[in-house]
């Protein structure tokens, strides 16, 4: 049998192009419980930071129309534990595993970076976008000269492929874009959550105690496609659609705008099983669509 | 998808849902209940009150929303809903107290039958405490060694912490720090199981939202708890 959805990022083989998004599966361990997650494309890890981090306190979590803010601030074991812990297990499925870094300096990513480059990985996720913590995090991802510094530093220790995971409160996400791309990165994800507010009117107060937070899930699909859409108008490198998939038809818009894989993030929230749909969604599109290999409407639009 | 069998307005604001679902959920265990809407995407946890083996049944407080759709589910619908989620309270023999505040009753219907059935010489004591009124007390009644309500006070104060050899409470956060506050004081030598509530958007340990500090680390409420030693937990 022919495999229709197996497709290639930054020179890597994935079974199919649907991955499931940073924060959105942890480590893959409570999910394999559920399903054989070696039939996912890939994983992208929950967010690692050089030391351990115990995340934001206060609530978390806060429900919206078609989607939902989080302050979980990176809780994360830290890189060093990840490697002992996590890397071992999750060596053993079949699958891409993303190793999605965050810092809260230069040093921290450099220092993170150095560590992982002895691990047996193939492919880190920068993530220089997350709104949820106080220093460093999103602030490299907002200019395209504070990100392209950033991302050319990493590129010249690094070992491994380098993909950047973007933030749509970036200034300009196309020159943000441009200027990871010229700085060596490998391969463009995007987008992260979009920043955003919720009030509790009783308490008179922010909800979040870190007062802003990330927005995600089908609400900022469009804006995600409009993004994804630019970015490849404008880069040669491979870009990773997110934002608020949720189902195969959500899937086939990011490729056809250009995308060369995708990741679900909230929709894990809402049904675990929602990738493994996707996929099998995917081939029957892809059967119907008499197409030999779902590259074939990539870049269509 | 599971169908609903019924659905029975308590008061203003609860009621009790029942749904046709094969089972082996056990005692403090909850669902995701997934609303049939797609504007409220994330799924409700809900803690079971009775099951069998075919069935599942869930007293739930219109909160918001989300359990205000839920509270309109007609029998023959249909809900989509998840594995069972969480550790679920101890299997414990001896001289107990089961402490239900409001809608944490819910779990202690359960754990009730549970406890007798694992060994029915323990002695169970059941302690529910209610805002307004009561409802669902002469369900307690039949296993219970003693049934005590409390309407618009505090329920705790009727606790006798030197009877008992384990007491598990589920109810708003502040009834629980009291309650244990007051087994210190009256250095009570019952082990305390708490049921926690946090606001969740998984329910299967994926996302870290639920994530609470506890004495050795942060725990996920949804799989490492909801059901936690009480001293493990900090109360602010």
């Amino acid at each position: 049998m022919i495999n229709r959805l197996k497709v290639e990022l930054c020179g890597i083989e994935m079974k199919n192009p649907v991955i499931l998004a940073s924060g959105t599966c942890n480590f893959g361990k409570e999910l394999n419980e559920k399903f054989d997650i070696s039939k996912l494309g890939g994983l992208s890890l929950k967010g690692l930071t050089l030391n351990a981090h115990c995340g934001n306190s206060g609530e978390r979590v806060f429900e919206t129309a078609s989607g939902m803010m989080n302050s979980v601030g990176m809780e994360n074991p830290g890189v060093k534990k990840f490697i002992e812990k996590e890397l071992p297990r999750l060596n053993q499925i079949d699958t891409l595993k993303i190793v999605n870094l965050g810092g809260h300096s230069k040093d921290d990513y450099i220092q993170g970076i150095e560590l992982l480059n002895d691990a047996d990985i193939r492919i880190i996720e920068l993530n220089i976008s997350c709104p949820n913590v106080k220093s460093g995090g999103m602030s490299f991802g907002i200019d395209a000269k504070s990100a392209g510094e950033l991302v050319g530093d990493i590129r010249k220790i690094c070992k491994h492929k380098l993909m950047v995971k973007l933030s749509p409160n970036a200034k300009d996400i196309v020159e943000l874009a441009k200027a990871c791309e010229a700085n060596g990165a490998d391969s463009l994800s995007l987008i992260n959550t979009v920043q955003a507010m919720a009030v509790d009117i009783r308490k008179k107060k922010p909800f979040f105690e870190n007062v802003y937070a990330g927005l995600s899930g089908p609400a900022v699909k469009p804006i995600a496609l409009r993004m994804v859409h630019q970015v490849c108008q404008n880069v040669k490198i491979p870009v990773v659609g997110i934002g608020g998939i949720s189902s195969w038809e959500d899937v086939v818009e990011f490729i056809m705008v250009g995308a060369s894989a995708i990741q679900i993030g909230t929709a894990n929230f809402a049904n675990p099983h929602t990738a493994i749909k996707i996929i099998e969604g995917l081939e029957s599109y892809c059967e119907r669509e008499k197409l030999k290999n779902i590259n074939e409407i990539k870049g269509i639009i | 998808m599971a169908k609903i069998i019924s659905n029975k307005k308590l008061n203003e604001e609860h009621f009790l849902l029942t749904i046709e679902s094969e089972n082996n959920a056990k005692m403090g265990q909850f669902y995701m209940l997934s609303l049939n809407n797609q504007k409220m995407m994330l799924p409700r946890p809900i803690s079971i009150y009775d099951r069998t083996e075919k069935q599942l049944q869930f007293l739930i407080k219109i909160g918001g929303e989300g359990t205000k759709e839920l509270s309109e589910l007609k029998e023959n619908d249909f809900i989509e809903i998840q594995d069972v989620c969480g550790n679920g309270f101890p299997q414990v023999a001896g001289k107990i107290a089961l402490v239900g505040g409001g809608c944490g009753i819910a779990p202690m219907n359960l754990v009730l039958k549970e406890l007798k059935a694992y060994d029915k010489s323990s002695e169970i004591d059941v302690y529910l405490g209610y805002g307004k009124e009561a409802f669902l007390v002469e369900g307690f009644k039949p296993l219970a060694n003693e049934v005590i309500v409390n309407i618009g006070g505090y329920i705790i104060e009727d606790v006798d912490f030197n009877k008992y050899e384990y007491i598990f409470v589920c109810g708003p956060n502040i009834m629980m720090q009291k309650l244990h506050e007051k087994a210190k004081a009256n250095n009570s030598n019952a082990k305390i199981y708490v049921s926690l509530e946090k606001r969740m958007a998984c329910g299967t340990g994926i996302c870290l939202c639920c994530s609470t500090k506890l004495k050795e680390g942060n725990k996920r409420v949804c799989k490492d708890g909801p059901v936690f030693l009480s001293d493990e937990v900090y109360y602010d």
